[in-house]
């Protein structure tokens, strides 16, 4: 780890005398890289990460672009890490691009230190008191390089006492990239956040990021992390309810064939009474990819009234797949309800005989009971543009989904009233 | 040529047999009624001709308009004229009623030689065809089937086959869990679809149902084998003597 190479010697460039971030790449540097005897990447195998040498710039852009069409959304496009003004809307008020030295998640694990050590160009978003954002900010993130490369972004919004936003992350990632996403929100009392993030990669890139939320009383975040592609996608998802009766919704959906590895590792703290938390994650599973969920639910003393509901489904469509769910529970209070329950198996064969024994070709039913499993998830996606791109994402990726018509299937997002 | 001909069929499900030698021939126009007590292969026999792969046929054959239908995989089937109403339909959350039923209609239109109905088409159809069972049109906008009555599901069903226009229908206990009001409706759609080039099977456990619907024959099924045959009469012969008549008259071979 300490032998001079491009990365080290990019690293400390960027760190410039930064004191958080000389902490972060301080604790990257001794830690190194986690082992499978590490709870939090025990189904994960970093081996392929070990002594690459990445260089911090010099990405391009991606030959096609993240495809996400958001009406009225605000667009900031950055590259490899890094604002491309040209590419972008003209940045509207409170939202700004510049160093931060604070971090809600601050040790989390290595992707988040060594983004927090990386990233000179933060994008921050701060919503006044009372304002609500009119439109949903759209970041665009594109990397491609031949060269291995590691594209550090990071987002710190936060959410002034009873404002409003609705922020989406599309992350596009082409050849040897390791992306490391660190999303922070901080939602004030009463205040009320929509994030997701949407990821697409190539089969050799990796996205390992983080997604922290912090809620005061009354606010009410709900963030989702979709990965579609890549390598190994890993999201990490650390959310504090702070004040009482806040309320937190995550979810996920992960669809991964070939090899690939999708991994969650979510953990939530109920830190003031009478909050909500409510946990959905879901993966579809073909060919030999895997996936890992691991949610951790802790209610601290005094945390009375909490209710928190954790779910992880998964749909294997092969033999060779397979999924890991482990839930953990650690309760310091009474009067608390903490439910989780998990499931793994194959697409409802009744079901499917049904839907055939209606005329329908088996390439159809088999991705219209995908879209059935995923819709739950895709179903709560803000703003509603998003739930059709993200369908017609995974409808690409599902043999016969260009069959299927993603603005009708959800039940909910159809368009042609009765 | 029949519509349907059901020749020595034998199926079992995991290893056990459950129809033991079905011979069935359907004219267009006809309607033949299947009465049996529970247990005695009524559902298999449906689900087997529809193409459910639970089940494996060992023995025998069945022919639709002279084809070959067990080659066939359950939605070639459908699309050929086969539609079997479940007794037990299946929910499908996430899938939504109008999109499921547009994709069937196309595909079966396809089959057919017919253009694909766009969404205009496929709502005026819909709004004809949905009083014929009294159909809330806005349960099509919920996922199939998913949270709809008992009495729902069944309408739903032979709602759904006014929408395909099969040529072989087999109803299975399409009456069960309904009340007479809710009888008499489904019994008048599935009338209305009566017609001199379509055939159907009409499963039941009780002969009530065939008051509405005025079978040409009666077949009595005992454990997967057709034990009595007759006309309309045999189903009030049954009502009144029960099963146990019929049982006990083939466990002694006459
Ligand atoms: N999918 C199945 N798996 C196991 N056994 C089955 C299955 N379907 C039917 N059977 C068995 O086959 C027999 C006939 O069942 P069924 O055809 O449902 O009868 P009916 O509809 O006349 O009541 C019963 O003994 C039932 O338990
Ligand atoms: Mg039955």
């Amino acid at each position: 780890m300490t032998t001079m190479t491009r990365f080290a010697d990019a690293l400390m460039a960027a760190v410039n005398g930064d004191e958080g971030r000389e902490a972060a790449l301080a604790r990257f540097n001794d830690r190194g890289w986690p082992t499978r005897r590490d709870e939090a990447f025990r189904y994960l195998d970093l081996r392929p990460l070990h002594g690459v040498d990445w260089a911090l710039s010099g990405a391009q852009r991606a030959d096609e672009c993240v495809g996400l069409e958001l009406p009225g959304a605000i667009t900031l496009v950055f590259v490899g890490g890094r604002f491309d003004e040209a590419a972008s809307d003209p940045m509207p008020e409170g939202v700004s691009i510049g160093n931060c030295h604070d971090s809600i998640a601050a040790d989390v694990d290595p992707f988040t230190d060594l983004c927090l050590a990386a990233c000179d160009q933060t994008l921050h978003i701060k919503i006044e008191a009372e304002v609500s954002l009119s439109g949903p900010l759209h970041i665009v993130h594109e990397t491609r390089s031949d060269e291995p490369m590691l594209s550090a972004q990071r987002c710190v919004i936060s959410a002034q006492a009873n404002s409003s936003c609705v922020v989406v992350e599309s992350i596009r990632l082409e050849g040897n990239v390791l992306c490391t996403p660190v999303t922070e929100i901080s939602a004030a009392p009463e205040a009320r956040v929509e994030f997701a993030r949407i990821i697409d990669g190539t089969e050799d890139a990796w996205c390992c990021g983080t997604i922290a939320v912090r809620a005061e009383a009354d606010a009410v975040v709900h963030a989702s992390a979709i990965p579609f592609g890549g390598c190994v996608n890993r999201t990490r998802l650390e959310s504090t309810l702070a004040g009482e009766h806040a309320h937190v919704d995550l979810r996920g959906l992960g669809v991964a064939g070939g090899n690939r590895h999708v991994e969650t590792v979510l953990s939530v703290r109920h830190a003031a009474p009478d909050c909500t938390s409510n946990m959905l994650f879901k993966h579809v599973l073909g060919d030999t990819a895997r996936a890992s969920f691991t949610g951790r639910i802790n209610v601290d003393e005094g945390a009375h009234g909490t209710d928190a509901v954790q779910t992880s489904r998964n749909m294997l469509l092969s033999d060779g797949a397979k999924a890991w769910s482990r839930p953990q529970l650690e309760i310091y209070a009474d009067d608390v309800k903490c439910t989780h329950g998990s499931t793994t198996g194959r697409p409802d064969a009744e079901a499917d005989f049904y839907l055939r024994a209606r005329g329908i070709d088996p390439g159809t039913t088999a991705s219209l009971l995908v879209w059935a499993f995923a819709a739950e998830v895709l179903d709560e996606l803000e703003p509603s543009a998003l739930r059709v791109q993200a369908a017609s994402r995974l409808l690409d990726q599902l043999p016969g989904g260009d069959k299927l018509d993603p603005t009708v299937v959800a039940p909910d997002a159809e368009p042609d009233a009765t | 040529m029949s519509l349907l001909e059901i020749r020595n069929l034998h199926a079992t499900v995991e290893g056990v047999e459950i129809l033991k030698g079905i011979d069935l021939t359907i004219e267009a126009g006809s309607v033949h009624s299947i009465m049996g007590p529970n247990g005695s292969g009524k559902s298999t026999l449906a689900k087997v001709l529809a193409g459910d792969e639970v089940y494996e046929v060992t023995e025998g054959a069945v022919l639709l308009d002279g084809e070959d239908l067990l080659e066939m995989e359950a939605d070639e089937r459908a699309r050929s004229g086969i539609f079997m109403a479940f007794q037990y339909p299946v929910e499908i959350p996430g899938v939504s009623t109008k999109y499921f039923l547009r994709a069937a209609v196309n595909a079966v239109r396809s089959h057919r030689g017919l253009d694909p109905l766009d969404a205009v088409g496929f709502l005026k159809m819909v709004k004809e065809r949905a009083p014929m069972v009294d159909l809330d049109p806005t349960l099509l906008d919920r996922s199939v089937n998913e949270g709809f009555s008992g009495g729902e599901k069944k309408r739903a069903e032979v709602f759904q086959m006014a929408m395909l226009e099969p040529s072989m229908c087999v109803l299975d206990e399409t009456d069960s869990g309904l009340d007479i009001d809710a009888l008499k409706v489904v019994a008048d759609g599935v009338n209305a679809l009566r017609s001199p080039d379509r055939g159907f099977v009409v499963i039941t456990h009780y002969q009530r149902l065939l008051e509405y619907i005025v079978p040409d024959h009666v077949h009595v099924l005992v454990d997967g084998r057709i034990a009595r045959s007759g006309g309309k009469e045999l189903a009030f012969e049954l009502e009144e003597k029960g099963y146990s008549w019929i049982e006990q008259g083939s466990a002694c071979g006459c």
